[in-house]
């Protein structure tokens, strides 16, 4: 067969065909999170009568919570991360031996982290932690590497690398809290715990987010790129949000953390005025129910910013801290994450499906509706509910709801396991 | 020697975009098809610099032009100017999209 002959084109299609991971790369991270989003909601029931009152501290809130955010949230990132980041830098992961051992010290890191902290087992937190920080950081160098090398979108670079530092922060603050747990080293623990959250959140999560939102959201809605320059005016509201919100976490100064939010605020909007257009010029009108939940955190997003202002300007009466976790884990982050992995798994497993001579199937025939359906009624139950009991104080209702989320993450483990089953079968 | 890039653009129809669900000429992406110098040269882009799918839809349209290019070189060229925006995508290529 002839091959590419003009240079340019030859130098990036061999660029881009190494830059496919073996589809086991990023589906074990997949696998990961609905295994842990499973785990989390049971949680949810299990802590129940303790998570309207949550303060920062160990106990079995901080251990459920670290099922969300390391167990869902930081297993999917790196599982996006580590498949879309080389495509969109053009630069393949120096290697994919890092990329699968991530995997085997961040998830038996998180069960054990979690149970150390939910019953006070020091050994087994102490050891959950080092591994679980280990796969972090080592997720932190592969990605590092590749933006390093990074030649074009530039909107999806600089988020990656505010991501990027922000991991490796979040790590050295989450090992200076356990120090401190022990030790008692910190001035301040609750601000360096804001802070370690506010990097998790907006830092890491946010900035991963917002970033590839840039790519998948008109790639899925067949829709023209937004404006570069805009979106980096965007994460330029949003990086100075992220530092002014750490600063004024760690210095305990809420003017300085209001003003973070203002800031990240101001990012937000243009974020999503880019996406607003882009969704208006798109071409495939019908984006199915996944944009249901995509659309959904979107709001929650600017919401939780702004809980947060008043809560650092000491004007929201009660159970801030709960309040703003569910708004902004529940409401956006999962939300959103969960939206956006009904359409990733499916695109993935038809990438992986086809083979020299084989088309690959549509995605659509991988995707089954049903589970979807199941798990987004149990969704919007179990965050409201969850958001309500919150801020009645009804145990009662977060156990509830709790129940409600564990019979959603099934439905999801079962369409996530059927896509893979399906990716298998096909032709 | 028309015929063979008439030929060869039917051959393009072939490849479908998984997740768009439209076939790559019918989705705007194949820019030109030409005879240079007695080479046909089918010049495409993708939805996205960072379409993960572009490789895999660039194997598909090589496998088509060989089926149709018999003795002819050919050679497919990746472009990203002028970027690919909706508005190339064809009549037929809208209404399958239920525009």
């Amino acid at each position: 067969m002839n091959r590419p002959a003009n240079p340019a084109a030859a130098s990036f299609l061999g660029g881009a065909k190494s830059r496919l991971l073996p589809a086991s790369i990023p589906l074990r991270y997949f696998g990961g999170a609905v295994f842990f989003h499973l785990a989390f909601w049971l949680g949810v029931v299990w802590a129940a009568p303790e998570i309207p009152n949550f303060a920062i501290g160990p106990g079995r809130v901080l251990a459920v919570l670290h099922l969300l955010t390391l167990g869902v949230f930081a297993a999917t990132a790196f599982g996006a991360a580590f498949q879309l980041l080389p495509v969109a830098t053009k630069q393949p992961l120096r290697a994919e031996w890092p990329a699968r051992l991530v995997a085997w010290l961040l998830f038996p890191g998180i069960v054990l982290f979690a149970v150390g902290i939910a019953e006070t087992l020091h050994i087994p937190a102490a050891l959950g932690g080092v591994l679980s920080a280990a796969g972090v950081m080592l997720a932190g160098v592969l990605l590092a590497d590749n933006l390093a090398r990074a030649r074009g979108m530039a909107s999806v670079v600089v988020h990656g690398w505010v991501a990027v530092a922000s991991l490796f922060a979040i790590a050295a603050l989450g090992f200076l809290l356990v120090v401190d747990q022990h030790h008692g080293i910190l001035a301040s623990r609750n601000g360096i715990g804001a802070a370690h959250a506010i990097l998790a959140v907006y830092g890491f999560m946010g900035m991963l987010a917002l970033g590839f939102s840039y790519v998948l959201v008109p790639m899925f809605g067949l829709a023209p790129a937004p404006s570069t320059r805009a979106a980096l005016a965007s994460f330029a509201f949003a990086a100075a949000g992220l530092a002014l919100g750490v600063i004024g976490a760690v210095l305990a100064q809420p003017v300085i953390l209001a003003a973070g939010a203002a800031a990240g605020l101001c990012a937000i909007a243009l974020h999503l005025r880019l996406m607003a257009a882009a969704m208006q010029a798109r071409m495939r009108k019908r984006l199915g129910p996944s944009f249901v939940l995509v659309r959904i955190a979107w709001a929650c997003l600017p919401l939780s910013l702004i809980l947060g202002a008043l809560m650092a300007l000491d004007l929201w009466p009660w159970r801030g801290p709960a309040l703003f976790g569910a708004l902004a884990l529940l409401g956006w982050l999962l939300t959103f994450l969960l939206g956006m992995l009904q359409r990733i798994v499916p695109f993935l497993a038809s990438m992986h499906a086809s083979g020299p001579g084989r088309a690959p199937p549509l995605v659509s025939s991988l995707t089954a509706e049903r589970p979807l359906e199941i798990h987004r009624y149990c969704h919007f139950a179990a965050v409201t509910g969850l958001i309500a009991g919150i801020a009645g104080d009804w145990p009662l209702v977060v156990q509830i709801s709790g129940a409600a989320g564990a019979a959603g993450a099934a439905a999801f483990a079962w369409f996530f396991i059927g896509t893979l089953a399906r990716m298998r079968r096909a032709p | 020697m028309s015929d063979i890039v008439d030929r060869a653009r039917d051959a393009l129809k072939s490849v479908m975009d998984p997740e768009a669900g439209l076939n790559i000429v019918d989705l705007g992406l194949v820019y030109d098809i030409a005879l240079e110098d007695g080479r046909l040269v089918a010049l495409i882009t993708f939805t996205t610099e960072a379409c993960p799918v572009g490789p895999r839809l660039v194997e598909e349209a090589e496998q088509a032009l060989a089926a149709v290019a018999g003795a002819v070189p050919f050679e497919i060229r990746v472009t990203f100017d002028p970027p690919w925006t909706p508005e190339r995508i064809t009549p037929d290529g809208r209404a399958l999209l239920g525009q």
